[in-house]
């Protein structure tokens, strides 16, 4: 079948169990908000093909439970992933603290160049705040990843969160296209070509191909 | 090739517009069109050589509310009935749109003259004169304009809504206009309004309070006479859309190109539906074929599924399958499929009472491939005791099953008619605590109350536990690893349940404590989300605290299919379902087979955890919780559920050759979609199968080994065979 898209992303959604995955998910890709969400069991994924730069970008997005204990859905839920989603919710301490929790996860189940982004959401809800911004940005800082603050229910930077994580992504992705088939960066790319195979879990970009 | 084959890119949503006993039909109107959408073609059986041998048949579609009334009981059943009328017929008698669809048509007896049969031969934007034809015209586009007083309105803001401005369309409106006019003078004035500022493409929408009553005329406008196929032009056709495949000459010399079109394979199958109900589909036939009146109740369909071959999903088929297998198919070059799909979507949730907004079970937009289907077992599909034991009522439980003393003397009758027949719904509350070992079934009344106020004292004493006997460190623990879980999951389970609606609602503080003294109770297992799911229908129906909390427990243990959540259990049932599979649905087991980890049957996790909650509408969940509550034969009826949905839904997974992402998503879109009546009944005749079997692989005897009697005491019992899969299997041939 014809590919009706340019590049195809898996992207997860991580953190505690109503940090508000799902509804960010649903933000997204229906946009819509309902306050009644029922706990998310299982895996599910749903799609939305983005505009980025004249290319079509289908988002192939991840949800799973945050209690997932499933060996199976978590290796399948990690497997392929290029860019995840970190999330907590700032009126909640605790899955705030979790995050750095969450990072050893991914380094534990994802290839170790898949992109991330931390996400504060439920920011709307500013008198129940127990994380501020300033915090949020250290933690981002720390782990030198990309943060930003969001609302599902108000569909607050939750669109832009997604398109800076597809467009980090296709930015990294374009790269490594450019230096495999540049003869002068070639050498370069031909050394990471030779490292891949020892790389566990392998690169993300090695399936890419496939798709 | 079979017809799913060629049509590529099919379905994913299931709508059946079956009812169930408890539930109330939705409110509706009868005789409320629902849609309607002019143009829309259908090319009638023919040796298409050529994307130019197509004839394109343009109409008038309507979908329609329609009451029926049930001549046995006289129980009314509403149903969509769809309705479609050529242009050559609308010319000739513009009523037609009007009359009620179950009508017959005044003028359909009126016989057809010739030079009114739409006729065109497609070539890349140009209409080709045919030679026999005098009028080079056929009425691919009208504009349909609806007068009425009290609803003009609200057409007119749907119609800006739903029209499509197509500049080089519009420019060959315009052109054409003259010739138009000069076609029309010679025919019904009804014909002779021509608006211009119409777009030539419309769809209604119409509101839901726009009766068919108020449509009091409808003028068209023969606009275009050239058809402006955009899908056909070899051009726009970008990579190998299935509509390539269906009505496009293919280039490949070893592969007939008269193949192609989905009429001529239906026809070659004898799949067409009857012009009428009186003639029989006749093929090839010399006179140019007519395109009659096409209407049908959608609910005597055995399948409705639509197309979409363009990016923006709104162009497809919608392809009509009788149960005689004989299909109608119906191209929409124009768009409107889109709305279409969501009519029916919203007829579909109307009648289930389903809610659109939550979360996983919303169609997945660029997906929406849509397939409405009532798939049928057939009788030598079914359990030989299917239909043949009564559903349980109040009259028969408390007559005949239980006696004076309170007592279930045949516990295995009764567990065979909740299994077959069902229970009613004001006998849950009894029966539900035997079915979850609660109580013994040879208990009487007595001896149940003794067993209760043991039970409230024991229920009590692992409330205190948590709230007093507690260090502050274990409080620390309990309180991050289980209670805010729970906290977060009880507030989101079921709140759609009356019982557990609304703000500060006392059930929900009742559903937490439970799940929080469970976790006390089994501190290995604690909490894992899901368990609120299962815990809140039990809950609904028992209501007294510490009895629902032993049912819970009982739910727990006992019944195998809920399983521990841990990573064994869950593996076990998969592996046995993997094996299942393999021998009693060998095509999909191959399916699997192709595609990388598509073993690991991912969609089948949220099936098993929560017993297909989440799939089916409470009442049929409920239904089948019972049904593999009822231990009958098995332990594991919940896999043949499982093995019945694949069974049921998953010709379509292996017509397309769905990768393992597409089936976890093709399952997921089916959640609410499935007839879960259908999948209980092939269910049954699968365990029977499986019960037939003369041997069985050694992979499967766990499976076999019941806590009750074992699965073949009644019948035979199959000789094992060793797969060889285990390294030590006392069944290998030594």
């Amino acid at each position: 079948m014809a590919k009706t898209y340019d590049y195809l992303f898996k992207l997860l959604l991580i953190g505690d169990s109503g940090v508000g995955k799902t509804s960010i998910l649903f933000r997204f890709s229906e946009d819509a908000f309902n306050i009644s969400f029922i706990s998310t069991i299982g895996i599910d994924f749903k799609i939305r093909t983005i505009d980025l730069d004249g290319k079509k970008v289908k988002l192939q997005i991840w949800d799973t439970a945050g209690q997932e204990r499933f060996r199976t859905i978590t290796t399948a839920y990690y497997r392929g992933s290029m860019g995840i989603m970190l999330v907590y919710d700032v009126t909640n301490e605790k899955s705030f603290e979790n995050i750095k929790n969450w990072i050893r996860n991914i380094e534990e189940n994802a290839s170790a160049d898949v992109e991330k982004m931390i996400l504060g959401n439920k920011c709307d809800l500013e008198a129940k705040r127990q994380v501020s911004k300033e915090r949020g940005e250290q933690l981002a800082v720390e782990y030198q990843i990309k943060f930003i603050e969001t609302s599902a229910k108000d569909s607050l930077n939750v669109e832009s969160a997604f398109y800076t994580l597809a467009r980090d992504i296709k930015a990294k992705m374009e790269k490594k296209q450019k230096e495999a088939s540049n003869p002068a960066g070639a050498r370069s790319g031909g050394h990471q070509l030779r490292n891949e195979p020892q790389r566990k879990p392998t690169s993300w970009l090695s399936r890419c191909s496939l798709l | 090739m079979p017809l799913p084959e060629i049509l590529k890119r099919a379905s994913s949503y299931f709508l059946g517009l079956e009812f169930d006993d408890n539930e109330e039909p939705p409110d509706y109107v009868d005789n409320e069109i629902l849609f309607c959408k002019n143009n829309v073609c259908v090319h009638p059986p023919t040796v298409a050589r050529h994307e130019l041998d197509i004839v394109h048949h343009p109409g008038y579609l309507t979908v329609t509310t329609k009451v029926f009334t049930d001549q046995h009981n006289n129980a009314k059943r509403p149903t969509l009935f769809l309705n479609w009328i050529p242009n050559s017929t609308l010319r000739k008698c513009p009523s037609a749109v009007e009359t009620s669809p179950s009508d017959e048509l005044m003028c359909a007896g009126k016989p057809a003259i010739p030079k009114e049969i739409p006729k065109a031969r497609i070539n890349t934007n140009t209409a080709k004169v045919d030679a026999n034809n005098e009028h080079a015209f056929s009425d691919s586009s009208e504009t349909t304009s609806i007068n009425s007083n009290s609803d003009k309105q609200s057409i007119k803001s749907s119609d800006t809504r739903y029209t499509h401005n197509d500049v080089t369309q519009d420019e060959l409106s315009s052109s054409s206009k003259p010739t138009v006019k000069s076609m029309d003078s010679g025919k019904d004035n009804v014909f002779s309004s021509f608006e211009k500022d119409e777009s030539r493409d419309e769809v209604f929408v119409y509101d839901k309070h726009v009766r068919s009553q108020s449509m009091t005329s409808v003028n068209i406008t023969i606009a275009n006479p050239t058809i402006e196929n955009v899908d056909l032009t070899p051009d726009s056709v970008s990579g190998d859309k299935f509509i390539r495949s269906l009505s496009m000459s293919s280039c490949d010399e070893g592969n007939p190109n008269w193949m192609s079109t989905p009429e001529f394979l239906a026809l070659k199958h004898n799949l067409v539906f009857p012009d009428s109900v009186h003639s029989s589909p006749v093929p090839q036939r010399r006179a140019p074929l007519k395109c009659r009146r096409f209407s049908v109740d959608l609910s005597q369909m055995r399948s409705l599924r639509l197309f979409f071959n363009d990016d923006n999903c709104t162009c497809g088929q919608l392809v009509v399958a009788s149960r005689e297998s004989q299909y109608k198919i119906l191209h929409f070059h124009h768009g409107g499929l889109d709305h279409l799909a969501q009519v029916l979507h919203r007829w579909h949730s109307l009648l289930h009472n389903i809610k659109l907004t939550p979360g996983s079970e919303e169609p997945n937009l660029p997906y929406r491939h849509f397939m409405v289907c009532r798939p049928e077992v057939q009788k030598s599909e079914q359990h030989p005791e299917e239909g043949k034991l009564p559903k349980i009522s109040p009259e028969l439980f408390y007559g005949k099953i239980m006696n004076g003393k309170g007592v279930i003397e045949d516990d295995l009758f009764l567990r065979k008619c909740v299994f077959f027949g069902g229970l009613d719904r004001e006998l849950r509350r009894e029966v539900w605590p035997f079915l979850l070992h609660c109580y013994p079934y040879n208990s009487t009344y007595d001896e149940r109350e003794i067993i209760l106020q043991i039970r409230s004292r024991e229920y009590e004493e692992i409330t205190r536990r948590r709230l007093e006997k507690m260090t502050p460190e274990q409080h620390a623990v309990f309180w991050k690893t289980v209670q805010c879980v729970i906290e977060k999951d009880v507030v989101r389970t079921d709140r759609g349940n009356p019982f557990f609606a609304g703000e500060n609602n006392y059930n929900v503080e009742i559903m937490k404590n439970i799940l929080l003294n469970y976790a006390v109770y089994n501190p290995v297992l604690g909490y894992t989300q899901g368990m609120s799911d299962l815990l809140a229908p039990v809950l609904c129906e028992i209501k007294c605290e510490a009895e629902a909390f032993w049912c819970f427990v009982g739910l727990m243990q006992r019944a195998i299919f809920v399983c521990t959540p841990t990573d064994n259990d869950m593996d076990n049932n998969l592996s046995y379902l993997r094996e299942l599979i393999r021998i009693m649905l060998p095509h999909f087991y191959k399916q699997l087979e192709k595609h990388v980890d598509a073993m690991e049957l991912l969609f089948c996790h949220r099936w098993i955890l929560l017993c297909f909650k989440r799939e089916f509408t409470e009442a049929v969940a409920l239904r089948m919780w019972e049904a593999c509550w009822a231990n009958y034969q098995t332990d594991y009826f919940h896999l043949f559920l499982c093995l019945a949905i694949i069974a049921v839904y998953a010709d379509d997974v292996i017509a397309q050759d769905l990768n393992t992402d597409e089936m976890l998503l093709h399952f997921s879109s089916l959640a609410m979609y499935m007839d879960g009546r259908l999948i209980l009944r092939k269910a049954r005749g699968l365990l029977h199968q499986f019960r037939q079997l003369v041997r069985i692989p050694c992979t499967l005897v766990g499976m076999c080994q019941r806590c009750g009697p074992g699965i073949w005491d009644s019948t035979h019992r199959p000789s094992v065979e060793c797969t060889g899969a285990h390294d030590f299997c006392k069944y290998a041939v030594q």
